[in-house]
C-alpha cells in the first residue's frame, strides 16, 4: 500500500503515479488513475488546465506504516467532524468518509 | 450585531466592491435577452481584456469538458451556450472585484481552493439529484464570498476572528458573529444582493449554513451538502477550517444513500483534480 498525497501541478515529480481518474465536467475520464505521469503528461495536464494532482507516494509502506497511516487520517478526520456536532447525521456522515478515505488507500 | 461593523460593511459595499462593472453589468444584460446579439456582446467584453481572459480561463476549465481550446466569447457562447457564458461572465466580473492578497495573511489561494472544490461538489450533487448543474457550480464558487468582503474591508476585525477560530477551535461563523455581529454568509448576500446575481444564488449564499425547509431539493441545499463535503474531504482547508454541522432537511431532500454519497465523493476528487483554480 501507499499513500495518496495531493501536489500542485508545478510540484510534481515525473514519474508519479496517478491516484484517482482525472474526468471534464461531462464525466468523460480524461487520464485514468495509475497513469504514470511523465514530463509529456504532466505538460499536457498543464495544458488542460489541471492545477491540483493526487498521487501515489513513491515509497511502498510497511504494515507498521500502513497502519500509522490510517490512523492518521481517522485522527485527521475526528479532528475535522470537531465542530460538527453530535447529530446522528454528522455521526453517519464521519463513518461514511473515513471509510471512503480508508478504502481509497491501497 | 455591532453597527460600527454594519456601518462599515455597508461602506466598502458603497464604493467600488458593492457593483460590478458596466461591462459585466451591460453584458449580463446583453445576454439574458432572447435574442443575442454576439456582436453587440464581443464589442462589450472588448472594453475590458482582463474581463475577456477571466472568461475565457473559466471557460476553457476541464470543468466544461471543451475538446479543444476556446479562443474567442463567439465561440464559447455556441459551444457552451448563451445561459452558461452569462454565468461564467458574472463569475469572471465577481472575481475582478477582488485582490489576489489579503492585508491580513488571510490565506487566499486555500480560499479560492475550497470554493472551486465547493464549486464542483455543488455540480455534482446536483446532478446527482438530476438538476441543473450550471447555477450550483456558480452559487458553490461564490458561497463564501462574504469572507473576502470582510477580509477586503473590515480587515482588523477579520484577523481577530481567525485568531479567536485559531484559540477555540470553533467554527470561522460563530467567531464572526462574536467580533463583528454578523457573519460571513450574511456579509456575502448583502454584497450579491448589490451584484444584482439571482434571488437562489443570493439564497445560497446567505442561508448555506442552514437551508430552509422546502418542498424539494434546492440550489442552496446542493451548496450546503456540497460544501460539507469539500471540507470532509479536506480539500482547500486552511488551519482554521473544519466540516460545519450538517442541516439534515438539507440531506434529507437531497437524499444521498451510502452508495450515492460514495460516488459523489469519488466524484468531487476526480472533477476537483481537472478543474483551472477559478480566481483572481
Amino acid at each position: 500500500m501507499r499513500k495518496i498525497e495531493r501536489f500542485g501541478i508545478d510540484a510534481l515529480a515525473e514519474g508519479a503515479e496517478l491516484a484517482a481518474d482525472i474526468a471534464d465536467g461531462k464525466g468523460r475520464t480524461l487520464v485514468k488513475a495509475g497513469t504514470v505521469l511523465d514530463a509529456r503528461r504532466i505538460e499536457q495536464l498543464k495544458r488542460m488546465g489541471v492545477t491540483l494532482v493526487a498521487v501515489f507516494s513513491a515509497k511502498e509502506l510497511s504494515a507498521e506504516e500502513i497502519e500509522r497511516y490510517r490512523a492518521e487520517i481517522a485522527e485527521r478526520i475526528e479532528q475535522l467532524f470537531g465542530s460538527a456536532g453530535d447529530s446522528p447525521l454528522a455521526e453517519r456522515l464521519k463513518q461514511a468518509v473515513l471509510e471512503y478515505r480508508l478504502e481509497v488507500v491501497r | 450585531m455591532s453597527d460600527d461593523a454594519l456601518e462599515r460593511l455597508d461602506q466598502g459595499l458603497g464604493g467600488k466592491l458593492g457593483s460590478l462593472s458596466t461591462v459585466v453589468t451591460e453584458l449580463v444584460e446583453l445576454l439574458g435577452r432572447d435574442e443575442v446579439n454576439l456582436g453587440e456582446v464581443e464589442r462589450w467584453l472588448a472594453k475590458d481584456q482582463g474581463l475577456a481572459t477571466g472568461v475565457l480561463r473559466i471557460a476553457n476549465s476541464p470543468f466544461y469538458g471543451m475538446a479543444r481550446r476556446i479562443g474567442s466569447l463567439r465561440e464559447a457562447t455556441v459551444i457552451l451556450g448563451v445561459h452558461t457564458v452569462r454565468n461564467v461572465v458574472t463569475t469572471a466580473g465577481v472575481l475582478e472585484l477582488f485582490g489576489e492578497e489579503s492585508e491580513i495573511g488571510f490565506d487566499r489561494l486555500a480560499f479560492w481552493q475550497h470554493s472551486n472544490c465547493a464549486a464542483v461538489a455543488a455540480q455534482v450533487v446536483a446532478a446527482e439529484c438530476g438538476q441543473e448543474p450550471d447555477e450550483a457550480y456558480t452559487a458553490g464558487l461564490l458561497h463564501d464570498v462574504g469572507r473576502l468582503v470582510i477580509d477586503t474591508v473590515l480587515p482588523q476585525e477579520f484577523a481577530r476572528v481567525i485568531s479567536l477560530c485559531r484559540e477555540r477551535g470553533c467554527q470561522m461563523g460563530e467567531a464572526e458573529r462574536e467580533v463583528l455581529g454578523f457573519d460571513h454568509a450574511f456579509a456575502g448576500a448583502r454584497a450579491v444582493e448589490r451584484w444584482h446575481l439571482p434571488v437562489e444564488v443570493l439564497e445560497a449564499v446567505r442561508d448555506h449554513h442552514a437551508p430552509l425547509a422546502a418542498d424539494g431539493p434546492t440550489l442552496t441545499d446542493f451548496v450546503h451538502v456540497g460544501n460539507v463535503l469539500c471540507r470532509a474531504l479536506d480539500i482547500g482547508n486552511s488551519r482554521e477550517d473544519k466540516v460545519p454541522p450538517p442541516d439534515a432537511g438539507a440531506w434529507e431532500r437531497v437524499g444521498l444513500d451510502a452508495e450515492k454519497l460514495k460516488h459523489c465523493l469519488a466524484r468531487i476528487e476526480q472533477l476537483n483534480a481537472s478543474a483551472t483554480l477559478v480566481a483572481p
